[in-house]
C-alpha cells in the first residue's frame, strides 16, 4: 500500500502538508486537504495557489472564469457572462497563460490561448494556479503563469453517486450527475453535466437614446459535457490511468452595445489523456499519451479545427531526501484545419529539473527546457528557484523565496499561417521574469494565519500584435512591455464553540508599461496596457457550523484603460456575493444538501470590458443528493 | 402708482426691443459650441464600438474630445462610418447598424435610427423630409453582401425604417442631383439611381473602370470616384440621361481601400495610398488627369484626409495601428507639418465649418 501511495505522486493528486518546509514525499493524511501536483516541488520560489474543492462548491456548473474573477484576485477579461473569457496574469496577454488538464497542454494551438468560459467548474476535481513565468517547467505560453486542472482518483470507496440540480435568475439551469466506483485496485468516475443560461438579464443600453433599461436578447449559453476518469493499479508499483473529457458549448455571442450583431459560436472540445506510472526503487517512470481536438464553428460556416497528439516520457529520481530530479521528453504533433489554411507541425521538448536541499532551511531548484518546432530552435528556457526558511518555530515561520526565469511563447498557427496576413517569419515572444516573496505562517490564540507578499518584475519582448498592413492585417513582433507588481494574500482560520471561521484575501497591484517605441513611435511609452487594472482585490469569509455553512465574497476590480493611449477608462466595480448551504443526513448513506446564493447583491451596474453589459443582482438555488 | 408707471415703461421698452428683433436688422443669435470649427470623425475600433467625434477650433487650438458623450451623457457606442450635415442636423452613420441624429450646432441628440432594422449602414442622404441610408445588408456565408439596400426613414429626426430598396452589393456614397438619388455600389460595380419620391430604383448604371465609392462635384460636373489597385477613376455622370460621359483615369496605384480622398482647390485631389513603404498622401489633378505629386506627404497608418477650403490646410488622420487613439496631422499647402493633434480612435473624416 505504501508503494501505491508513492505511485500516486507520479501523475495524480495528493493531500500535502501545509507546512513551509514540508517534503513532498511525506504524507500525513489527516492534514488540511490541499491538492498537490507532481511538479509542484519544482515551482520552488514561485507563488502557487491551490484551490480547494470546497472553494469550488458554490461555482459548480459555472465557467471557471467566474471563479477566478471572484476568488483569486486575478483579472479576467470577460466579454459578457458565459462569453469569451481570458486571464490576465501579471499584466500579460491572454496567450501568456498556459493551461493544462491532467498534465496535457490544452491551449488552442491556432489561437494560442484558452477561453476560460469553456472550462466548467465541476468537470475536474482540483485546480492550481501558478503565477509567473515557468517556461522551463511547462513550455510555450507560460509567461504570465499557468493554470492546471485535474482529476483526483481515490481508491477503496465503493459506489458514490452525486446528483446536483440548480436554478437561477435570467434562465439559469444546471444539472450534474456524478457516479464513482472504486475498490483497492480500480477507480472509475463518470461525470455528466448540462447547463443552460438564457442570460436574459436587464441592462442599461448605453447605445440608445435615453439609455433605456432593456433585456439582453442575444446571449444564451448552453453546454453539456461528459468526463470519464479511470485508474487501475497493476500490482504494487504500477498504475495506469486515463481521463476523457468531451464538452460542447453553444452560445449566442453577446453583442457590444450599439451593435446589432447576431453571431453564434459553437465549440466542441475533446480531450483524452492516459498515464502509465511505474515505480522502481527511487525511480519513478511516467509515460503519457494525449489527444486534444478543438472544434470551433462561427456563424455555422467558419469551421476551425485543431488536433494535438501528445506523447511524453519522464523519469523522476530521488537520490536522497536532499536531492532529486526529473528529466523528460515531450513530442506534440499539431494539425490545424482552419477555414483559411491547413497546416501540420511537430514540436519536441527536452527538459530537466534538479532540486537540492542545500541546508536544512535552504532549498533550490533549477529547471531547463529546450524546444524545437518545425526544425526551429526556440530560445533555451532556464529557471532557478530558492527558498530560505529564515525563521521557524512551532507556531511561527517566515520563509523568503525567489525565482528567475526565461520564458517563451511560440507564434500561434494563426499568427503564421492565417490567410491572408499570416507571417511565417515571426520570432517567439521572449520574456525574462523574476520574483521575490515572503511567506509568514503564524498561529496565535487558536487563529492560524498565512500571509504572503510577492514582488515581481518581468520583461516581455517580441510581443506579437496584428497590425494593419498594405491590404490586410498581419502579425509582427513589435511590442515590448515591462511588468512589475505586488501580490499580497492572507488566509486565516479559527474555531469558536461549534463554529469554524475562515477568511481569504488577495490583492494585486499590476503595472504593465509599454517599454518599446516601435509600436506607435513612442507615443505610448510608459503607458499601462489596455484592460489591465492597477488594483484587484478579492476577499472571502466563511462560517461553518455542523451542517450549516455560509459565505460572503467581495470582489473589487479597479479602473482599466481601453487603449494604449490611456485616455478612456472603464470604471472599476465592486461585487458582493453571499450564500448559505445546509446539509441533511437523511440516512447513513443519503445526504441532501441545499444552497442559496445571491450574486452582485447590491445590483452594481458594471462592465468588465467597455460596452459589454454584465448582469445585476441574481439568485441561485441548488439541491444536491449524495448517495 | 409709481410702480404701475415703472412697469408700463418696462413693458414699452420690451415691446420696442421685440419689434427691433423682428425687423431686418442683423441680430447676433446664440451659437452652439460646435457650430464652427473642425469636426473630426473618429471611426472607432472594430469590436469596441468606441467611435466618437472631436471638435477642433483652429483659432484657439482647443481640441474637445468625445463631444457626443460630453453633450449627451452616453457614449456613441458604434463605429462611425460617415457624418453628413443637412441644414441644422448632423447625421452620424454607424456601420454597426444605427444612425444618430444631433443638432448641428450643439450636438444634442434629437433622434436616431436604432431599432435593429439596419445592418451595416454606410452613408446617408436627405431628400426633403426623408432619410436615405445606404446599407451593405447582412453578410452571407462567404462574407459577401448580396442583400444590400438603401433604407428609407420618413422623418428627418430618425425613427423606424419604412422601406428597404434593394441595390447592388455594398452601397457606399450617395448624391442627390436632378431630384434623383445616386448610389455608388462598390462590390456591385454600379451606380444605382433611385426616385426618392416613389422610393424605387429607376436605373442601374454599370461602371466599367474601378470600384465605385463616392461622388464629388467639380466645375459644375458630377463625378463618381472609383478605384482599383492600379489606378483611380473619375466617371463624369450625365444626370439627365443617366450615362457615364467620360472617364478620367489617373494611374495612381495602391489608393487606400476605404476610398478616402479630399477635393482641394482648382481640381486638385488628395488621395491616401498604402504600400509596403507605409502610407502616403498623393496629390492628383482632376483637371488634367495627372499625378501632381505621388508622395506629397509620407507616414504610417494614414486613414482619413480632409481639406480645409478656408485655410488651405490639409488634415490627415492617422490611426496608430488601432492600438490606441490616433492623431491628426495638419499640413500647409506645401505639405509641411503645421501641427499634430491628438484625436480619437481611427480618425477617418473631417467636417469643416
Amino acid at each position: 500500500m505504501v508503494v501505491i501511495v508513492f505511485a500516486l505522486l507520479g501523475s495524480l493528486w495528493l493531500p500535502f502538508e501545509g507546512d513551509l518546509f514540508h517534503s513532498s514525499d511525506t504524507l500525513e493524511l489527516e492534514l488540511v486537504e490541499v491538492l498537490e501536483f507532481p511538479w509542484e516541488k519544482y515551482t520552488l520560489g514561485q507563488r502557487v495557489k491551490n484551490i480547494e474543492r470546497s472553494e469550488l462548491e458554490s461555482f459548480q456548473g459555472r465557467p471557471l472564469s467566474e471563479f477566478l474573477q471572484r476568488r483569486t484576485g486575478i483579472f479576467v477579461r470577460e466579454y459578457g457572462p458565459g462569453m469569451l473569457s481570458t486571464v490576465n496574469l501579471r499584466g500579460t496577454a491572454a496567450g501568456h497563460t498556459a493551461v493544462f488538464w491532467n498534465g496535457l497542454p490544452i491551449n488552442s494551438p491556432s489561437l494560442g490561448q484558452m477561453d476560460f468560459s469553456l472550462l466548467t467548474v465541476g468537470s475536474c476535481d482540483a485546480i492550481q494556479v501558478q503565477f509567473g513565468g515557468s517556461g522551463a517547467l511547462f513550455g510555450t505560453d507560460a509567461i504570465g503563469g499557468t493554470v492546471h486542472l485535474g482529476s483526483k482518483p481515490s481508491f477503496d470507496k465503493g459506489h458514490q453517486t452525486k446528483i446536483r440540480a440548480g436554478h437561477g435568475s435570467f434562465g439559469l439551469w444546471q444539472n450534474q450527475v456524478t457516479h464513482s466506483y472504486s475498490n483497492r485496485k480500480l477507480y472509475l468516475n463518470t461525470r455528466a453535466y448540462f447547463n443552460r443560461s438564457a442570460n436574459r438579464f436587464p441592462f442599461r443600453n448605453l447605445g440608445r437614446s435615453g439609455t433605456p433599461i432593456e433585456i439582453q436578447e442575444h446571449a444564451s449559453v448552453e453546454n453539456w459535457g461528459l468526463v470519464q476518469d479511470a485508474a487501475l493499479n497493476l500490482g504494487a508499483n504500477t498504475q495506469v490511468s486515463s481521463s476523457f473529457w468531451y464538452q460542447s458549448l453553444d452560445r449566442e455571442v453577446l453583442p457590444v452595445m450599439g451593435s446589432t450583431t447576431r453571431d453564434i459560436q459553437q465549440d466542441a472540445n475533446l480531450r483524452w489523456v492516459a498515464d502509465l506510472n511505474h515505480f522502481r526503487g527511487n525511480l519513478h517512470y511516467n509515460l503519457k499519451l494525449g489527444y486534444v481536438k478543438d472544434d470551433q464553428l462561427f456563424n455555422v460556416t467558419a469551421s476551425n479545427i485543431t488536433h494535438q497528439y501528445l506523447a511524453a516520457g519522464e523519469v523522476n529520481w530521488e537520490a536522497s531526501q536532499a536531492m532529486g530530479g526529473r528529466s523528460g521528453l515531450r513530442y506534440t504533433h499539431v494539425v490545424g484545419e482552419l477555414s483559411t489554411y491547413f497546416e501540420k507541425e511537430d514540436r519536441l521538448e527536452l527538459y530537466h529539473s534538479h532540486r537540492w536541499q542545500i541546508k536544512e532551511d535552504v532549498k533550490a531548484v533549477v529547471n531547463l527546457r529546450q524546444m524545437v518546432y518545425e526544425g526551429e530552435w526556440v530560445p533555451f528556457t532556464p529557471s532557478i528557484g530558492l527558498e530560505w526558511g529564515i525563521y521557524q518555530r512551532e507556531n511561527n515561520g517566515l520563509l523568503l523565496k525567489g525565482s528567475a526565469s526565461r520564458n517563451i511563447k511560440i507564434p500561434t498557427l494563426n499568427d503564421r499561417f492565417w490567410t491572408p496576413g499570416g507571417n511565417p517569419d515571426l520570432l517567439p515572444e521572449d520574456s525574462y521574469s523574476g520574483e521575490i516573496g515572503l511567506v509568514h505562517q503564524w498561529e496565535i490564540a487558536g487563529v492560524a494565519f498565512e500571509t504572503e507578499l510577492n514582488h515581481y518584475r518581468m520583461l516581455v519582448d517580441q510581443w506579437i500584435l496584428w497590425l494593419p498592413g498594405e491590404s490586410f492585417w498581419t502579425p509582427i513582433n513589435i511590442r515590448k512591455v515591462n511588468n512589475k507588481g505586488l501580490e499580497a494574500s492572507m488566509t486565516s482560520r479559527f474555531s469558536h464553540w461549534d463554529w469554524s471561521f475562515s477568511s481569504a484575501f488577495n490583492y494585486t497591484y499590476t503595472r504593465a508599461q509599454i517599454a518599446g517605441e516601435a509600436e506607435d513611435m513612442g507615443r505610448s511609452l510608459g503607458n499601462q496596457l489596455p484592460y489591465t487594472p492597477y488594483h484587484n482585490l478579492s476577499g472571502n469569509l466563511a462560517a461553518v457550523k455542523n451542517k450549516f455553512s455560509s459565505w460572503a465574497n467581495y470582489t473589487y476590480v479597479g479602473d482599466r484603460y481601453v487603449g494604449i493611449d490611456n485616455t478612456t477608462q472603464v470604471a472599476g466595480f465592486t461585487l458582493i456575493d453571499v450564500g448559505v448551504d445546509y446539509a441533511w443526513n437523511l440516512s447513513e448513506s443519503f445526504t441532501l444538501k441545499t444552497g442559496f446564493q445571491a450574486n452582485n447583491l447590491f445590483n452594481q451596474e458594471y462592465q468588465v470590458l467597455r460596452l459589454r453589459p454584465m448582469p445585476g443582482r441574481n439568485y441561485q438555488l441548488h439541491i444536491t443528493l449524495e448517495l | 402708482m409709481k410702480m404701475y408707471k415703472y412697469l408700463s415703461n418696462v413693458m414699452l421698452l420690451a415691446i420696442a426691443v421685440l419689434a427691433a428683433a423682428c425687423g431686418n436688422d442683423p441680430v447676433e443669435l446664440p451659437r452652439g459650441p460646435f457650430e464652427q470649427g473642425v469636426l473630426i470623425v473618429n471611426e472607432g475600433a472594430f469590436g469596441a464600438n468606441d467611435g466618437e467625434v472631436f471638435h477642433y477650433d483652429p483659432q484657439s487650438k482647443d481640441m474637445r474630445a468625445d463631444i457626443f458623450e460630453e453633450v449627451n451623457s452616453r457614449p456613441f457606442a458604434g463605429l462611425i462610418q460617415d457624418m453628413i450635415q443637412f441644414e441644422d442636423r448632423l447625421y452620424l452613420v454607424a456601420n454597426t447598424g444605427k444612425v444618430e441624429v444631433v443638432d448641428a450646432a450643439s450636438f444634442q441628440s434629437v433622434g436616431s435610427v436604432n431599432n435593429g432594422d439596419l445592418d451595416i449602414s454606410r452613408s446617408l442622404a436627405r431628400v426633403g423630409q426623408k432619410l436615405f441610408i445606404s446599407d451593405w445588408g447582412p453578410y452571407d456565408e462567404n462574407w459577401a453582401n448580396p442583400d444590400s439596400y438603401v433604407a428609407v426613414v420618413r422623418d428627418p429626426n430618425g425613427g423606424a425604417v419604412a422601406q428597404k430598396i434593394p441595390v447592388s452589393s455594398t452601397p457606399e456614397g450617395m448624391m442627390v442631383a436632378n431630384d434623383r438619388l445616386f448610389v455608388a455600389c462598390t462590390a456591385g460595380g454600379r451606380v444605382e439611381v433611385i426616385d426618392p419620391e416613389a422610393e424605387t430604383l429607376i436605373e442601374s448604371i454599370p461602371i466599367e473602370e474601378g470600384s465605385p465609392y463616392f461622388f464629388l462635384n467639380y466645375s459644375g460636373n458630377h463625378y463618381l470616384y472609383a478605384r482599383n489597385s492600379e489606378a483611380i477613376f473619375f466617371h463624369r455622370l450625365n444626370i439627365q440621361n443617366l450615362q457615364v460621359e467620360e472617364v478620367v483615369t489617373i494611374p495612381l496605384a495602391n489608393s487606400l481601400w476605404n476610398g478616402s480622398f479630399a477635393l482641394g482647390n482648382n481640381g486638385e485631389l488628395f488621395v491616401l495610398t498604402s504600400s509596403g513603404n507605409g502610407t502616403a498622401v498623393a496629390k492628383v489633378s482632376l483637371g488634367d488627369g495627372s499625378i501632381v505629386e505621388e508622395r506629397f506627404f509620407e507616414g504610417t497608418n494614414f486613414y482619413g484626409v480632409g481639406f480645409h477650403p478656408g485655410s488651405g490646410h490639409l488634415y490627415v488622420g492617422e490611426n496608430a495601428a488601432w492600438q490606441g487613439n490616433g492623431t491628426v496631422i495638419k499640413l500647409d499647402p506645401n505639405g509641411e507639418v503645421v501641427e499634430t493633434l491628438t484625436a480619437g480612435r481611427g480618425p477617418s473624416g473631417f467636417l469643416f465649418r
